[in-house]
């Protein structure tokens, strides 16, 4: 078995699209495709593949990782293939040659929209930049045990905020991919508890890049 | 995607069910296509894209060049709500356009539960429920599906009513829009009016008895005096979506599925499917196998399964099996056979099939005694029901599920009393049978109320009321003498609003509308369900729902719906109540033609061919 690596973004409407039937999804789109895949054993073989760092349902991302294993010899042919599979949203960017182990990924730099349908506050990025400048900022979180709270802080190795246009502010951000990992989207539930004036109408959120430890590329 | 779905969707429960860019979906430029329509389910994403007819007509539409078809469903309780306060009216889910901008809006109507949900439909689209409120400006609004056999609820909601198998018809009725855009809608409804298998109920004038039954139903404007449903000629050809959409989350049947052939040879006298998709015909086993692998490689889906009211009684199973696995079995793709009887042959063939996975066995005797069975013409006797049993657990089976009914035409106390034998019979049957009794048997056992359906033998008869099914519910219970049954029953009261739909008249659009303002959709849920809304609409609007559910109709009385026609005679079905009453069976028609009058309906060929 010759193992593989796909790099994918999951943009527009399928980023509602869940990380179990994204995994079905893929599953039927390698059969679709005619890539030979391996199976699982046991009562209902199906493809077995695997996506690292499930993605948050309603966020997007150009940098997902999918792995797999093929009896076949695959070159980046097959990206286009299994491109022609795929329900619209979810596309291959390529075969990657890079097959470090994904537990090397520390980090994920992302982008969080912040919406104000009535403008954008007077200073809300500086005060947002400040806010997590603070020692700690705690949230609660829904876990398996119910509700726990949660300083997000050691979480975010950096952060920046600025104003974009009128109605909208960008946040960058560097946040930590596993053990434990952060969803973005809790720096907008951070914000709207401890700037509750600045708790925007809608916000949204964008993987750019997974980085390892040392904030490399991974 | 509309910004406001893009604010709701992350507050709602399994938002991909919302926003349709699945694979397979069919998108074309709307400024380029003259026609569009919007094929309308009313029920949940998951219920609706596991319904063949849905994904057959979706294709058969938009293979047409110039019509548009796409998708519309209801939306779970949490995803109303959030339109409603958003004021986002119910959208399709290729273009995401409202229904208003559709030409025709098309509702699948398969069971009567969903009738609210067609109003509540209606309702989150902006569009008046009222036939003779929407002008011609509004989309003209279509419904088929088994339901259609008895329309006569929606009556007054529906413009046209489209009875039988739409393959051939609904096209025929865009077509028709079509040529005529721009004309009076009473005029188009006419003209409607005019293709066979059409029902414009506004053109139909009913007059009622001072005893609030019908006296006469009369046809107006050069409408037919009896509409007689239409039926796919040539079934083997006709077509089949080999390409379809590929739900990007998990659905209800998530697989591809063959439909063997349409129709029914058995007559069991309680099944409405089995009378109003007569004539029986079949797809050849060479062809069901190409259109399988061609449907399966295009899916990606790792499971098929054979459709029909009856899989053993198609001719060819056993070497369309072998065919499919012949291509499955080195894919490791699954193949499930659903509706079998339990007859030693299809037992076989069900071990053949599922050699890997030994999953629990579905017997559906309906009712204990053979006295029963033979009134309802189930032509299934106890032995066969125990060679069933016996074979399964030989084979290492220890689970196995009993469907009954309750409430059938003559019933008795012996009757009820003789399902907790049968079960009984089952458990002592395993001890002798079992290869490995370690684990125990667990014997699960369900009944629901009969609900006496329109085009069958038993219209005209009395549905039990509520309280004496669970008066049976009880002595059935109280009669189980092993642990080792499980006895799970279902609600009455479902089904009594079932049955009052079922054979209503056009009067309880009144009801419907009260049921619908007051809060009532989903029903079919029993979350969403809510028997204290009807009995409050019931006594607002003064009906009494047990005439139209509890009530035996005579043999003269003129049915609500004796003005539509499934092909099979109406005096067919009384000769057939009168063999019932006699405890006499009827043989299936592979035996004998019983001469129901559905034949004649099929001019290509004969029946079971």
């Amino acid at each position: 078995m010759n193992k593989l690596r796909l790099v994918f973004e999951k943009t527009g409407r399928a980023k509602y699209i869940s990380h179990l039937d994204l995994m079905r999804t893929f599953q039927r789109a390698f059969q679709r495709a005619g890539v030979p895949i391996r199976h699982t054993e046991g009562f209902n073989p199906h493809a077995h593949i695997s996506i690292a760092l499930p993605l948050p349902v309603g966020t997007e991302s150009v940098c997902e990782i999918l792995d797999f294993e093929s009896p076949a010899e695959l070159d980046g042919g097959i990206v286009q293939v299994l491109n022609a599979a795929l329900p619209e949203g979810i596309s291959i960017r390529e075969l990657s040659e890079n097959m470090r182990k994904t537990g090397e990924i520390a980090w994920i730099k992302c982008e969080l929209r912040l919406i104000y349908d009535g403008g954008v506050p007077e200073g809300a990025a500086e005060r947002i930049n400040s806010l997590f400048k603070s020692q700690s900022v705690i949230i609660s979180k829904k876990s398996k045990k119910g509700r726990t709270d949660f300083d997000i802080i050691p979480c975010i190795k950096s952060l920046d905020a600025s104003q974009n246009g009128t109605g909208e502010i960008v946040i960058s951000a560097v946040a930590a991919a596993q053990n434990p990992s952060l969803n973005p989207m809790l720096i907008s539930d951070a914000i709207a508890k401890y700037l509750p004036e600045l708790a925007p109408n809608h916000a949204s959120c964008l993987r750019l890049r997974l980085l390892d430890k040392e904030f490399e590329p991974f | 995607m509309h910004p406001v779905l893009e604010r709701i969707l992350p507050k709602v429960q399994k938002p991909s069910r919302y926003t349709g860019g699945e694979y397979g979906e069919v998108i074309k430029n709307k400024n380029e296509v003259e026609l569009r329509f919007a094929l309308c389910f009313p029920d949940t994403y998951e219920i609706g894209m596991s319904n063949l007819g849905v994904r057959i007509l979706y294709g058969v539409l938009n293979k047409i060049d110039g019509i548009w078809c796409e998708r519309v469903f209801a939306p779970w309780g949490d995803m109303e709500e959030e339109l409603r306060r958003n004021g986002l009216p119910l959208f399709a889910l290729e273009s995401g356009d409202e229904l208003k901008e559709f030409d025709i809006i098309g509702f699948s109507l398969g069971y009567e539960m969903a009738y609210t949900n067609v109003l509540n439909m209606l309702e989150l689209a902006g569009i008046p429920l009222r036939a003779s409120e929407r002008g011609g400006g509004w989309p003209l609004i279509v419904a088929g599906g088994t339901c259609t056999f008895n329309p006569e609820p929606l009556a007054d909601f529906i413009d046209v009513f489209l009875l039988g198998e739409g393959e051939d018809l609904l096209p025929e009725l865009c077509t028709l829009a079509r040529s005529m855009r721009g004309a009076e809608k009473e005029a188009l409804l006419k003209a409607a009016a005019g293709l066979e298998g059409a029902y414009v109920p506004s053109l139909y004038d009913v007059e009622y008895n001072g005893d609030g039954t019908v006296k006469a139903i009369v046809a107006r404007g050069g409408a037919p005096q009896v509409v007689t449903k239409r039926i796919v000629q040539d079934f083997e050809n006709s077509y089949y979506p080999e390409d379809t959409i590929i739900p990007s989350t998990e659905i209800v049947h998530d697989r591809t599925v063959l439909e063997l052939f349409r129709g029914c040879i058995r007559g069991c006298r309680f099944c409405q499917a089995g009378y109003v998709y007569r004539p029986v015909r079949s797809r050849s086993a060479k062809r069901l196998t190409e259109q399988g692998i061609e449907a399966l490689k295009r899916s990606g889906y790792q499971e098929i399964g054979l459709s029909s009211l009856s899989t053993s009684d198609y001719r060819e199973l056993k070497e369309l099996c072998d065919m499919l696995l012949g291509w499955c079995e080195p894919k490791s793709i699954g193949l499930s056979l659903p509706s079998l009887r339990a007859d030693n042959f299809s037992m076989e063939i069900m071990e053949r099939v599922q050699k890997v996975r030994k999953s629990g066995l579905t017997i559906a005797p309906e009712a204990g005694s053979q006295r029963l069975r033979d009134v309802i013409n189930k032509n299934l006797s106890e032995e066969e029901i125990l060679n069933a049993c016996r074979t399964a657990f030989e084979g290492g089976r220890n689970s196995m599920k009993l469907y009954f009914m309750l409430g059938l035409p003559t019933e008795t106390d012996e009757d009820v009393l003789a399902i907790a034998e049968l079960a009984f019979k089952i458990v002592r049957l395993w001890k002798e049978a079992a290869v490995n009794r370690s684990g125990g048997v667990r014997i699960t056992l369900s009944t629901a109320c009969f609900v006496p359906k329109p085009m069958t033998p038993f219209q005209w008869e009395a549905q039990v009321t509520a309280e004496e099914y669970e008066r049976r519910v009880v002595l059935l219970r109280e009669a189980m003498r092993s642990k080792a049954i499980t006895y799970n029953w279902h609600d009455a009261e479902t089904s009594v609003i079932e049955g009052v739909l079922a054979r209503g008249d056009r009067r309880l659009g009144r009801v419907l509308e009260e049921v619908q303002r007051s809060g009532g959709r989903l029903e079919s849920w029993s979350e969403y369900f809510s028997i204290e809304r009807w009995k409050d609409a019931f006594e607002k609007l003064n009906v009494d729902h047990g005439f139209y559910s509890s009530r035996e109709r005579g043999k003269d009385e003129v049915l609500p719906w004796s003005h539509l026609s499934a092909g099979v005679t109406p005096g067919y079905l009384w000769s057939e109540r009168e063999a019932a009453m006699r405890g006499e069976v009827t043989p299936d028609c592979r035996t004998k033609c019983a001469g129901c009058g559905a034949n004649f309906l099929y001019k290509g060929g004969s029946c079971d061919e």
